[in-house]
């Protein structure tokens, strides 16, 4: 796996304008698409939500097979629902195949259901596809700050994130560094019985972790010794802002949800 | 050292263990008799129950999970919050709190056999549970056959898991006293 392409996750590294937009415009507005799918109860409400899609997908650049591969692991989940909604559901009998019988109130069933999913996991992705990991991160700390005051960590929460999505390549790199010195050293990681392999896997994981918490320590020294004492205070160097873009977003999203729920 | 030094070193272990989680994660050992390879996942999570504690452990596990969410693919090559709504998603939540089970039965003892009934309770039943329940539901299946898919592939892996995280646990013995919060 290319160490480089890790930390990017899902992310498409291209210009446009809902790449620009501030992640939590995005954070929240996929909520809310979340919430007015599961509240849409007519068939052209999902033709909105379609559209809105639609649009975000055009105006974000995205190429369509990158939204296919998105569903590629739920296809069967989708299909399966399908299949069962469309028989089970009792109704006016369509068609009968053997002893089951497709009804006109499955199918419908069975299309609301499809559609419901499809346009819930393509908007999903859309999310990671457009933003990269560490400014959703930002984005979740933003968000969460409000409820700082009922116990939730929120930059406790975002340093974390922030520092392990940093550190993953390094520990990748460190991983394969120890397996071919292990290996140097005889170490066989390839063959052998399961348990066996299993076994083998100790030389690997020992050093392993020793160092990862070597660096936590090196790590923590040098943040104390930089002063640091937790998000009381402090300034940032990249600063998140809300700007007309956001502004346009959310009025046509506003505007979408509201015509979604209405037709 | 200052407490709060001491609070930040705990945070950073949490922070580094769950990159060790997302590293495990791409560990895969095919098992001759399923189709469903071993990965390393649940191994993380009970060695972060095991080393971090409860509290520790259950954030180390959330913070993996957040990582996926946010578009890396830590979930058997798949990542972004769709990941989440799919048929593994019950599992995810199974090692936040398997994690904090295991922390919580084990406190800090080095005794083996708790250790072992608690990798067992917390890193095998508490993620299967919600697990099979996510699955049934969005599968529209029975508990039974989403146990037949979703559990019993995983046994022997998960076993074995168990005594290599118990194992690897007496091994990092050395270092574990600097990883507990609640020790001071």
């Amino acid at each position: 796996m290319l160490r480089g392409s890790i930390t990017i996750g899902q992310y498409l590294p291209i210009e446009s304008s809902i790449h620009r937009l501030d992640p939590r415009t995005k954070i929240i507005a996929v909520l809310a698409y979340v919430i007015v799918l599961f509240l849409i109860s007519a068939y052209t409400g999902y033709l909105v939500m379609a559209g809105l899609t639609a649009i975000i997908a055009v105006l974000g650049k995205i190429p369509l097979r990158m939204l296919a591969r998105g569903l590629r692991p739920i296809l069967f989940i989708i299909v399966l629902t399908v299949m069962l909604n469309a028989v089970m559901t009792p109704g006016e009998l369509l068609y009968r195949i053997g002893p089951l019988s497709i009804t006109e109130e499955g199918l419908l069933q069975a299309g609301f259901m499809a559609s419901r999913l499809l346009l819930l996991i393509m908007t999903t992705s859309m999310l990671t596809l457009t933003t990269a990991p560490i400014d959703l991160t930002d984005g979740i700390e933003y968000l969460l700050g409000p409820f700082k005051r009922i116990g939730v960590p929120a930059h406790e929460l975002a340093m974390m994130m922030t520092i392990a999505l940093r550190f993953i390549p390094t520990l990748l790199d460190e991983a394969e560094r120890i397996m071919k010195a292990q290996m140097a050293r005889g170490a066989d990681f390839e063959t052998g019985s399961f348990i066996q392999r299993a076994k083998n896997m100790i030389p690997l994981l020992v050093p392993l972790f020793i160092s990862a918490f070597r660096r936590a320590d090196d790590l923590a020294l040098a943040m104390e010794a930089r002063c640091y004492r937790g998000g009381e205070g402090r300034s940032r160097f990249k600063v998140l802002h809300m700007e007309k873009l956001d502004a346009a977003a959310a009025l046509t999203l506003a505007l979408g949800f509201s015509a979604a729920l209405m037709v | 050292m200052s407490q709060r030094s001491m609070r930040l070193q705990h945070l950073l272990h949490i922070a580094l263990f769950a990159a060790l989680t997302v590293a495990l994660s791409f560990v895969r050992v095919p098992l001759p008799i399923s189709p469903v390879p071993v990965t390393g996942q649940t191994l993380a999570t009970m060695l972060a129950g095991l080393m971090l504690g409860g509290r520790g452990g259950a954030l180390s596990q959330l913070i993996y999970v957040l990582i996926g969410a946010v578009g890396l693919p830590v979930f058997g090559g798949l990542g972004g919050p769709s990941a989440l709504m799919g048929p593994t998603g019950g599992y995810l939540i199974g090692m936040i709190v398997g994690a904090a089970v295991i922390g919580w039965m084990v406190d800090g003892r080095s005794n083996v056999v708790m250790m072992v009934v608690s990798c067992i309770v917390g890193g095998m039943l508490v993620v299967y549970i919600p697990g099979v329940l996510w699955l049934s539901r969005l599968m529209v299946m029975d508990l039974n056959s989403a146990v037949v898919i979703g559990v019993l592939p995983y046994l022997v892996g998960d076993g074995l898991k168990v005594v290599l995280a118990v194992m690897l646990a007496f091994r990092l013995r050395p270092i574990q006293s600097t990883l507990r919060m609640d020790r001071h």
